[in-house]
């Protein structure tokens, strides 16, 4: 159950795929009637600067409901941003029929029928890249929100301000999910990769082997032109040869990574420090 | 000019043997004395054989000899001593200065007392040499005592090993030079004058690795004592924590004794009901607890809330203990104690108690645990100085704080990061999993 919950690696499918429905469904409670508005393939994962954010607020408490709602609109002012709020009144509510349509959830942890956690977690299983906040009071300290990807929590009675950083770092997790593409010469034409697909580059002589999560493509050209290319973007050269994405290092043992794919790639040494911190930032900033 | 005689290198051998026997005996971990006693004639043996061989040598493989040489004190050490290979070095480079220095003086002296004719007879000089390599080497015993603990490892870093390397090989090639080749800017020329030259430029290197160790012990002295401080001041902090939570458990003693008699005395149902409910609403407060599957972590995290709850600090935190199962509670104590503690110190310089906001998150993700440590601060302030690290009152402690986690998040072959983005400071710590501890199956991994 944990195990399912704890999402560690996510990896969007190729541009075309139908959006949001991921495989089978395991869940049974999350299917249903409710119908809510519903955007075309990954229309809903990027939201720009002025694009609508879909946010679902999940409390049982009325006034308490309405003070996140105050919150809401004045963040809107301050920040120029505009956002579709829609209220549940108990975790029951916002499970029955749940669509992943919302950009941000506020989930209230106490609640009569089902609990946030509970109701995160039944969320989780369909809808894997909602960002989650919960809402709670002091007697609930220890949540383990870490088994739901949720890893900070805003304290009830919420504080404009605690809560606007909340906002603002969602907001911000939002927007860094913008799916980008790489257009590769191979051989008989032009392919597009995206990005966070790609497993490594491994530079061969005057070609340059691009490892993704579905093959490998052979491109014309040197490792240095795609490096500059992908500047800014997680990857990292952990010797003269590789080029890799931070994203599927799935491990560290002695000088190789461990990549998604069961590749194991050599670190040089002087480059060990570099690419640990370089791992430590990718990974801490991208689930915060 | 007459041709003085040079050091016989049956007394090089020896000299290269004591010296090494020296500090071999400096150890507590070495050999028992049988087998030590078998080792050390063995030893004996091979170095001046060694010594005897070289003398053979064309002047142009001289180096070749003294290489063996070296070669063999070093591995007498390794052998008897049991250390390290770096200690091992360490030692060698040393024994091969004090092998030099002594064979040097007694020389220098030898040639002054019996050189000139008519002095006595070659067993006195015998008896002579023995008392001078008896008296040196147990003086120098004396002396280097003083600078080695005999049950502590040395633990030399290779930095301290390059640089007594360095200054046993310059001390023996200038003391020789005037020897391979008179014609340099540094050869001696005039008699037993290059005899005394070559003890003094060995005494010179012997004084130099004597003071280099006097520092070694200084810096480790110094560390020693930070880290004994640091020590003393979480569990002085222990201390008063624990010494706060007995005086509310005390309050709520007297509260409930009283609460209790209240309730005996009450009739009605329904009030009775309602003081029931207050009174669990009373000590709700108390169970805040952290439960986060890691017993260290929860003494640390449960502190530091009722720490920022008294200063008014917004601590929250999303943390699976169980992650860090592989960590010493020593290793835990310091990591979360030092970065809770710099958070709290920073959020404290900002005015406004509202944006006093502590955020903490562990978890695990693929093969790795990610601590997260993130605090607001106030832009301005951290700016002033340039670097984003220290500007707090305690800047002694605080940097000592990064460097403890830096050191124990490497300790573990991971890393530690600092980043300001946004008015938010990011602490973050990164560690490998550990492969014996790693609990997923490698199917979750590859997932």
């Amino acid at each position: 159950m944990t195990r399912q919950a704890r999402v560690t690696y996510h990896r969007p499918r190729p541009a075309g795929a139908a959006g949001r429905d991921r495989g089978p469904r395991r869940a049974t409670p999350l299917r249903g009637g409710r119908k809510g508005p519903r955007r075309g393939g990954r229309g809903r994962r990027t939201p720009e600067n002025g694009t609508v954010i879909r946010i679902g607020i999940v409390e049982d408490d009325a006034a308490s409901a309405a003070l996140l709602l105050d919150h809401l609109r004045r963040y809107e002012k301050d920040h120029g941003e505009q956002f579709d709020v829609t209220r549940f009144a108990d975790g029951a509510q916002v499970v029955a029929g749940y669509r992943p349509v919302f950009d941000i959830l506020l989930l209230d942890v106490e609640m009569p029928e089902l609990d946030g956690f509970s109701a995160a977690e039944k969320i989780r299983q369909v809808d894997r890249d909602v960002v989650i906040v919960f809402i709670t009071n002091m007697t609930q300290y220890a949540i383990r929100g870490y088994e739901v990807d949720a890893l900070s929590y805003v304290l009830k009675p919420v504080p404009y301000f605690a809560f606007s950083q909340e906002i603002k770092r969602s907001i911000a997790r939002l927007r860094r999910r913008s799916a980008d593409y790489l257009l590769l010469t191979v051989d008989g034409g032009l392919v597009r990769v995206a990005t966070d697909d790609i497993v490594f580059l491994e530079s061969a002589k005057h070609r340059t082997t691009v490892h993704t999560v579905d093959g490998r493509y052979s491109v014309v050209g040197p490792l240095k032109s795609l490096e500059a290319e992908l500047e800014g973007k997680s990857f990292f050269r952990s010797n003269s040869g590789y080029l890799v994405n931070l994203r599927h290092v799935l491990g560290v043992q002695g000088s190789s990574a461990l990549m998604v794919g069961g590749h194991d790639l050599l670190i040089s040494r002087p480059r060990k420090k570099a690419f640990l911190a370089a791992l430590t930032d990718y990974l801490g900033a991208r689930h915060a | 000019m007459e041709t003085l005689p040079d050091i016989p290198r049956v007394l090089t051998g020896i000299a290269e043997w004591a010296a090494c026997l020296l500090y071999v005996l400096l150890r507590r971990q070495r050999l028992p004395v049988r087998r030590l006693v078998l080792v050390a004639a063995l030893a004996l043996g091979v170095l001046v054989a060694v010594q005897e061989l070289a003398d053979r040598l064309p002047l142009a493989l001289w180096s070749l000899g003294m290489a063996a040489a070296v070669a063999a004190m070093y591995t007498f050490i390794v052998t008897a001593a049991r250390v390290s290979a770096r200690d091992a070095g360490y030692f060698a480079a040393r024994a091969l200065v004090l092998a030099e220095l002594v064979a040097a003086l007694h020389w220098q002296m030898h040639c002054f007392f019996f050189l000139p004719e008519g002095r006595p007879g070659v067993a006195w000089q015998v008896a002579f040499g023995a008392v001078m390599y008896v008296a040196s080497f147990v003086l120098v015993y004396l002396i280097e005592t003083r600078h080695f603990r005999p049950a502590q490892p040395l633990e030399v870093t290779s930095g301290e090993l390059a640089s007594a390397v360095a200054i046993a090989l310059v001390t023996f090639f200038m003391s020789n030079i005037s020897f391979l080749n008179a014609n340099t800017p540094f050869s001696g020329r005039l008699g037993l004058e290059i005899f005394y030259i070559r003890t003094l430029v060995d005494l010179c290197g012997f004084v130099a690795l004597y003071a280099q160790q006097g520092q070694r012990l200084q810096l480790r002295a110094r560390a020693d004592v930070k880290a004994v401080d640091e020590m003393l001041r979480r569990q002085h902090e222990q201390y008063l924590q624990s010494k706060r939570s007995i005086e509310v458990v005390d309050r709520k003693y007297h509260d409930l004794k009283h609460q209790i008699a209240v309730l005996r005395a009450e009739r009605d149902e329904g009030k009775r009901a309602s003081y029931l409910d207050d009174l669990e609403a009373s000590v709700s407060g108390y169970a805040a607890q952290a439960r986060t599957g890691n017993g260290v972590l929860d003494v640390i995290l449960t502190s530091k809330s009722l720490e920022c709850a008294e200063k008014g600090v917004d601590l929250t935190y999303v943390a699976d203990g169980a992650t860090i199962d592989f960590m010493s509670a020593m290793d835990v104590s310091a990591v979360f104690g030092n970065a809770l503690d710099n958070a709290i110190d920073a959020v404290m310089a900002v005015p406004e108690p509202e944006k006093r906001l502590i955020k903490v998150a562990l978890y695990a993700t693929g093969g790795f645990v990610l601590a997260t440590f993130e605090n607001y601060f106030d832009g301005t302030l951290k700016t002033e100085d340039g670097a984003i690290v220290t500007r707090r009152a305690d800047r002694d402690r605080h940097g000592y704080g990064l460097k403890s986690i830096r050191h124990t998040a490497e300790k573990y072959g991971g890393s530690m990061t600092v980043s300001a983005e946004d008015s938010w400071f990011a602490l973050r710590i990164l560690l490998p999993v550990p492969a014996t501890s790693r609990t997923d199956d490698p199917g979750a991994l590859a997932r």
